[in-house]
């Protein structure tokens, strides 16, 4: 049996829009600047599609970021309700993507900055995750919480720098764009997470 | 991740000003300062960190690569956030348009006074006014209509401007719209198809079919209702029967299935 969840109606301001939604070819993907458009002409419905085509792309940055599921649920949450009140500012609806993440970097810094990154509870396991092989389902767990955990202890922004670089893997000039920082500092981010990063996983395998 | 998925254009050809767009306005500001010693010249520029990973963190970015899936939830409760928004304004800001602004600003520099004052005179401003402000306010410009009629030429004359003059009191008056576009929105993470059956379409399951977000949760749909209570129901997978369970029930619910009422009401404009 389906489960059906909450449900809205909504009375929009303007009486001469035709139901738009019926007759639409699914099949064919709109772009964003088109729903963009329908969202700005009343058509709540489609900033669902909007969300549902930014969600999973950007869940992954916020769990990082943040390193916990709610907190990085909370921010996506507020960044899609922050975007929809703004979106009459976005200036280039073509990109709605790119401005999101814009809001999405800076949420999670504010969600960040905020509550400082939550106390985790890691079972660290020095011997088990050393002798870790990427191929046993337990063992994987225990190797990605050991990445987590030591992503954890980056400092924030070289976290969203080495995130950004190479997890999203967006280039420098991207990066610089996304975050308002400049390029060098950039770099210099990235290369001193690697740095920790590899010192902390590598105290890790030689154990 | 590619570019594109990012729904990023190569930014070397195509560049968007970040600095003009603030989405938040109160966003806090993270200073830029180099980390650490201060100062990272001698490494921005280089290149330094563009070399390729050793496999330890090759492997470290394979996994954290691997995607991610949040509560899925997570799309209702923006949607039903989104839903009890207003519906957000298109903002012609300053910066955006070519006309006399961008001239004034190209002149001036954009934060002269003059830019400043210009954009404060054209920020576009809600103004709302009751029937009777409205009417006053339009008595008021037909007024003026005549007397500037009155002292202008023969041409002023033959526009359509007397036509506004002569019946202010029916330019003003408000006019009731009596169909409002109603969207229905249902949450339904598992359902296959989601129709909107009431009333205003003889309870047809195949007149009014709702259209599902990427994701498959949210479904919905707009429809013209004329002013009015109006009974519906949701059908999921073709034989389901759901009221909507943000509304309230209809009384006496038709042949033992519970149904739902909207109420349209006119609107005056």
């Amino acid at each position: 049996m389906p489960r059906v969840g909450k449900s809205l109606f909504r009375q929009h301001p303007t009486a001469c829009d035709a139901p738009r939604a019926q007759g639409v070819n699914l099949s064919v993907e709109l772009s964003d600047a088109v729903l963009v458009q329908q969202v700005l002409d009343g058509d709540t419905g489609a900033y669902a599609l909007l969300v549902g085509r930014y969600r999973e792309r950007y869940s992954r940055f916020a769990v990082h970021m943040l390193g916990a599921e709610e907190d990085a649920e909370e921010a996506l949450q507020d960044t899609f309700v922050r975007a929809y009140r703004a979106l009459g500012r976005c200036e280039d609806p073509e990109r709605f993507g790119a401005w999101l993440y814009r809001i999405l970097v800076n949420r999670c810094r504010t969600h960040g900055s905020r509550r400082g990154r939550r106390e985790r509870t890691f079972v660290h396991d020095p011997v088990a995750i050393g002798n870790a092989s990427e191929d046993h389902p337990a063992e994987r767990g225990a190797w990605r919480e050991e990445i987590e955990h030591a992503l954890n202890r980056l400092d924030g922004r070289q976290r969203e720098a080495f995130l950004l670089k190479h997890v999203e893997e967006l280039n420098y000039d991207e990066m610089a764009e996304l975050t308002g920082v400049g390029v060098s500092a950039l770099k210099m981010r990235v290369k001193r997470a690697c740095e920790r990063l590899r010192e902390m996983l590598r105290e890790v395998e030689h154990v | 991740m590619t570019d594109d998925a990012h729904g990023y254009q190569d930014s070397r050809t195509t560049r968007t000003r970040w600095s003009v767009f603030e989405p938040m306005g109160q966003e806090e500001v993270y200073d830029d300062v180099p980390e650490g010693d201060g100062n990272d010249s001698g490494v921005g520029g280089s290149g330094a960190d563009d070399t390729p990973l050793d496999p330890l963190l090759v492997a470290v970015a394979g996994e954290l690569r691997r995607p991610v899936e949040l509560g899925p939830e997570l799309d209702g409760r923006v949607m039903a956030l989104v839903a009890a928004e207003p519906r957000p304004e298109r903002d012609v800001s300053f910066a955006a348009r070519p006309g006399a602004a961008g001239r004034l600003a190209a002149r001036h520099g954009p934060t002269s006074a003059v830019a400043r004052a210009w954009r404060w005179l054209s920020r576009p401003r809600l103004v709302q006014l009751s029937p009777l402000g409205g009417l006053a306010f339009a008595s008021g410009l037909a007024a003026l209509l005549l007397v500037a009629l009155r002292s202008g030429t023969d041409t002023v004359q033959a526009t359509s401007a007397p036509a506004a003059a002569a019946s202010p009191v029916a330019a003003a008056a408000p006019v009731a719209d009596s169909v409002q576009v109603i969207q229905f929105v249902l949450v339904a993470p598992d359902a296959r198809t989601v129709a909107l059956v009431g009333d205003f379409n003889d309870w047809q399951a195949d007149a009014t079919p709702m259209r599902a977000a990427a994701s498959g949760r949210v479904w919905s749909v707009q429809v013209p209702l004329s002013a009015g209570r109006h009974r519906y129901a949701f059908v999921v997978d073709d034989e389901r029967w759901v009221p909507d369970p943000s509304a309230p029930r209809a009384p006496g619910d038709d042949f033992g299935t519970p149904n739902s009422v909207v109420t349209v009401t006119e609107r005056r404009s």
